[in-house]
């Protein structure tokens, strides 16, 4: 009777980060229990979006979950009774989310039919039951990668067949089956398919999407009025033992003028330091830019161009922080070198100081986010991070 | 300012009177002792070093590579840690000594303002014997990262350490596994070890903000050992360290040998025991007069889900602690104990690697809690009081190892065999039985440990009201997760209530009641120990033991009697209901004879209810919640 879920949200490698519960021993796990040591909102998903959800095991009877204990098959109303146990601020109704790219109109349809019909039950009884008032419902928006399919979806979703009192906010799944490949979804890859299932949408209500988006993607899909990310992105950046030191500050860009050598990022640090850095300096920044050739070329699959990779050697005697001008704990306290030792050693305070930095970092870039789109300006947003990372301006443009 | 912190700290005039203040022959380092316990050897003191005032006795957590196991620097400063202790053969490998050169220490890099300890790498001749060959010149080590050899000689390490920067550094001294039988070649290790120190010494570059402390080695012969005191003694250094321990030896030489070394060891230097860190190890060596000790072991077996209480260590993994809402030790006010319940930290440990945070974290707390208590003990000279009660809550039974009783014989601190009152000792006669334990934990029924926790928890009487309310409602939900419930679990929840019952209300119950409970708890478990081990030389047992007992009448018999054969209808569909055919012509009923089984169940039930009613108590609904 007893098993273990995962739930994702965020990894949490502290416990004062510990918004970022990963995993809740259902029934017994009390809300008191997850809120006082906690803290914060809590949203539960169906499925972990850090960990690649194994294909094709969902059926008429439900959803299969992936659990420490193996696979379980969950059906509405256990699904239900588990949200009741645990009384998260938000969680999405369960869905078959499963078909991925390239899969065939008939799997789409029949996850469609299954998926409404576990909306359907969910919302009743949400709405049934006492302990759920003070937990929202999210509808997930379905269909596969058929713009169609999508469209429909989101308008059966508007149409009288479902009860739409009981809905909060809408998740955007089956955009991807989850796990780190999320990271190479581009902005161009995705638009479309979110185009046609949010344009059928009331604007009022919350829309979310998990997964390892990276830092483009995200502006596109906020660019399209999703509202809702997750850490997924810093936390399997860590677990691959990178630091994120993409440029996200618009105002900083702004003002040449001010722009000190603090406040930047290593990409334009190297454009821009010119005279200012003694010779020492200078020589320590061309190190990492020609390991960084060689990390690239040597293990590309483990590092992407937001990032640094610190088990690259040429931090073993970098005194700078991650990313100078950085306000985290870690780059307020730790050198590269020391994070580059943990890094070697094993040790488990490596991914500690780095996921602090990674989210402290991501959360920023989302700060920059809401400002940009405040002052309408999240394409100069995006024009900055694609020409500092990618230092060109081919492949990837604002649709 | 080593003046003005003692006197600010509470017991500081009491300890005026005993106190043995001294100069050091460091400049780096002053210790002074503020109190001394009447009885032991144990004292507690203040020693200054450069980076911070440290107080004695204490237990340095080890952080090898220069942090310690995932925590913060912040975390050990809260989790109240004063020294860190590094490991120079480690860190000289990587990131090597140039680095920390550059650094200006490891306090820096590793952000670390309070005191350091290095290791020399001496132990590591031991650990990685393989790796290693030790000639007069030093030690030649293999890397384990790379393969290239390196050597380690005392002016080596010294070097290493001292740009690391230590507060204290470790002379290399040449460490013998203390197994070794050949008396020879500790003989050369006590020798050369003097040998060394004289190079450390002379190599040292910062004896004006580095300490260098001997090691007193000679394994665990006794001459060897006043040699090797004797000449580390004479090169008058700030403190010293009794190496060559922890290795594995029996206790009853361990002790001796330290008992030993403090008794010659200069009064007025801080005395540190290397490699020691169970919590009776610690106790034992603070009546012996150690004053500071280091041990991977707290974070180490946090790594396995182990959290240290009490009463030794709980496995977080056991399924014991799937529903218990209480933090791992109430008194704890570490941040784990404060804001997570074992429940929950069953769930993660071992999966995700915060539960090896959380639990080093509460596991170095403890051990600094318990130094803690030592310290404050020894301010208010009850330091033998505060042994006996540590040992009394450590053994339950009072079933103390033999070499503590000598240890702290040793030093003038008897412990006592608590002679309470019967039930206890009935309790734990059940709870303590090997073979009715394992019974029970052999059940097939899915009646497991967990009610086992309960039992212990009723027995003891150490629950809370509401603690009871919690417990039994754990218990429904593990019963009622089973769907085909044995009749076992029916007649322990019995069992267990009258226990509780016996235990709780052992000031309310007359004679009588109590008789009957036990009567009643004497059926039960005839009923039980014929469901757990249907072997025959148990029946046996059973039936011989019945018959020299003066209380067990005819009627019992054929209780016993119907019981079985209750069993024997429960399994009849069973394979090992083969067993119990041969059975069956002794007792002379049939398996099919369930009324009488019912019967006798219901007498239970009927007798256990009249007790419960008349000590006011309600049979809690879930035990009548299966019909049988």
């Amino acid at each position: 009777m007893f098993f273990i879920l995962w739930w994702t949200r965020m990894h949490h490698y502290m416990y004062r980060l510990s918004i970022f519960v990963t995993t809740f021993r259902c029934f017994r796990i009390t809300r008191k229990e997850l809120h006082t040591s906690l803290h914060f909102s809590v949203c539960v998903s169906v499925q972990d979006a850090a960990k690649a959800t194994p294909q094709g095991y969902n059926h008429k009877k439900g959803v299969s979950l992936w659990t420490y204990g193996g696979r379980q098959i969950i059906t509405a109303d256990k699904y239900m009774d588990l949200m009741e146990a645990m009384q998260p601020d938000w969680y999405e109704a369960l869905n078959d989310a499963d078909p991925g790219i390239g899969s065939s109109k008939k799997r789409i349809l029949n996850s469609t039919t299954s998926s409404m019909e576990y909306l359907k039950q969910c919302i009743t009884l949400h709405k049934a039951s006492q302990k759920l008032k003070g937990s929202a419902l999210f509808a997930p928006l379905l269909g596969g990668r058929s713009e169609k399919a999508r469209n429909g979806w989101s308008k059966s979703l508007m149409s009288t067949t479902v009860d739409k009192s009981a809905i909060s906010g809408y998740t955007i799944v089956g955009l991807h089956t989850n796990g780190p490949e999320v990271e190479d979804l581009q902005p161009v890859n995705v638009s479309n398919i979110v185009k046609a299932s949010l344009e059928p949408l009331a604007a009022e209500l919350p829309r979310q999407t998990a997964g390892m988006w990276n830092p483009l993607t995200v502006l596109q899909l906020a660019h399209l009025g999703v509202d809702i990310f997750d850490s997924t992105f810093p936390f399997l950046v860590t677990e691959r033992r990178g630091a994120l030191t993409f440029p996200f500050r618009l105002n900083r860009r702004q003002n040449d003028g001010a722009y000190s050598k603090g406040s930047c990022l290593e990409h334009q640090n190297k454009k821009l330091k010119v005279s200012e850095d003694s010779p020492k300096a200078k020589a320590e920044e061309e190190v990492p830019r020609q390991d960084n050739k060689i990390r690239e070329s040597e293990d590309e699959e483990l590092s992407s161009p937001y990032e640094i990779n610190m088990k690259n050697k040429s931090n073993v005697s970098l005194m700078k922080p991650l990313l100078e001008g950085c306000e985290c704990y870690t780059c307020k306290n730790f050198t590269r070198a020391y994070v580059h030792h943990l890094t070697i050693a094993n040790e488990l305070l490596a991914p500690v100081l780095l996921m602090m930095h990674n989210l402290h970092h991501w959360m920023d870039f989302f700060s920059s986010i809401r400002e940009a789109i405040k002052t309408d300006r999240l394409e100069d947003l995006q024009t900055l991070i694609t020409t500092s990372v990618f230092e060109s301006n081919e492949d990837i443009t604002l649709s | 300012m080593a003046t003005a912190t003692a006197a600010s700290l509470p017991g500081a005039s009491v300890a005026a009177a005993a106190a043995v203040s001294s100069s050091s022959s460091s400049p780096a380092l002053s210790f002074r002792i503020l109190a001394e316990c009447s009885k032991s050897k144990a004292r507690t003191s203040l020693m200054k070093l450069p980076h911070y005032a440290v107080e004695l006795p204490m237990f340095m957590p080890v952080g090898t590579q220069g942090t310690l196991k995932g925590l913060l620097p912040e975390q050990v400063k809260g989790a109240k840690a004063q020294v860190i202790l590094g490991n120079t053969y480690h860190l000289g490998t990587r990131p090597g000594k140039d680095l920390f050169q550059d650094f200006g220490g490891l306090h820096k890099f590793m952000q670390w303002d309070r005191a350091l300890l290095t290791d020399s790498g001496g132990f590591q001749m031991v650990s990685l014997l393989d790796l290693a060959e030790i000639t007069e010149e030093g030690v030649k080590f293999r890397s384990p990262y790379d393969g290239s050899e390196c050597m380690l000689t005392p002016e080596e390490s010294i070097e290493i350490q001292n740009a690391i920067g230590a507060d204290i550094m470790m002379q290399l001294d040449d460490v013998v596994d203390v197994r070794e039988k050949d008396y020879e070649r500790f003989k050369t290790a006590a020798y050369r070890t003097t040998r060394w120190l004289d190079r450390c010494i002379k190599a040292n570059k910062n004896p004006d903000r580095q300490n260098l402390f001997p090691i007193i080695q000679g394994g665990l012969f006794p001459d060897l050992r006043k040699i090797s005191l004797e000449q580390q003694i004479a090169r008058d250094a700030p403190g010293y360290a009794i190496g060559g321990l922890s290795g594995g030896e029996a206790k009853e030489k361990f002790w001796p040998t330290v008992h030993l070394c403090t008794d010659h060891l200069p009064k007025n230097k801080p005395r540190y025991c290397m490699g020691v860190g169970f919590a009776v190890d610690l106790v034992v060596c603070c009546a012996l007069g150690v004053d500071m000790f280091d041990c991977v072991f707290p974070t180490r077996t946090a790594r396995f889900g182990c959290a240290l209480v009490d009463n030794g260590q709980i496995n977080l993994k056991a399924r014991d602690f799937a529903n218990d809402f209480r933090p791992i030790d109430e008194k704890c006010g570490c941040s784990t104990c404060r804001n997570y319940s074992r429940a929950y930290l069953h769930t993660i440990v071992t999966k995700e690697t915060v539960a090896c945070h959380l639990l080093s974290l509460h596991n170095v707390a403890y051990q600094m809690r318990l130094m803690q208590s030592i310290r404050d003990s020894i301010k208010k000279d009850c330091f033998a009081e505060f042994v006996e009660d540590f040992m009394a809550a450590y053994y339950k039974d009072q079933e103390y190892p033999q070499w503590v009783v000598d240890a702290l014989a040793a030093v003038k601190i008897t412990l006592k065999k608590n002679s309470s009152s019967g039930v206890t000792n009935k309790a734990s006669d059940i709870w303590d039985d090997q073979e009715s334990d394992e019974k029970l934990w052999n059940l097939r029924s899915g009646f497991d440990k967990l009610y086992l926790t309960g039992y212990r928890n009723a027995i003891l009487g150490d629950f809370e009201e509401e603690e009871a309310a919690g417990r039994i409602e754990g218990f429904e939900t593990a019963f009622q997760s089973q769907s085909k419930v044995n009749p076992t679990i029916y007649l322990s929840r019995l069992d267990g209530l009258l226990m509780a019952c016996l235990t709780k209300c052992k000031s309310n119950l007359n004679e009588e009641q109590k008789v009957e409970i036990r009567l009643i708890q004497n059926m039960i478990n005839h009923a039980l120990k014929l469901n757990f081990e249907p072997s025959k030389s148990i029946l046996e047992k059973v039936l011989k033991s019945n018959k020299q007992t003066e209380t067990r009448n005819e009627q019992e018999e054929v209780r016993l009697c119907s019981s079985e054969c209750f069993v024997d209808a429960k399994y009849s569909e069973d394979s090992t209901r083969d067993r119990y055919k041969s059975r069956d012509s002794k007792c002379g009923c049939t398996p099919g004879q369930t009324d009488n089984a019912e019967t006798c169940l219901n007498e239970i039930l009927s007798r256990t209810r009249a007790v419960c009613d008349s000590v006011g108590w309600k049979i809690p609904d879930f035990i009548l919640n299966h019909e049988l």
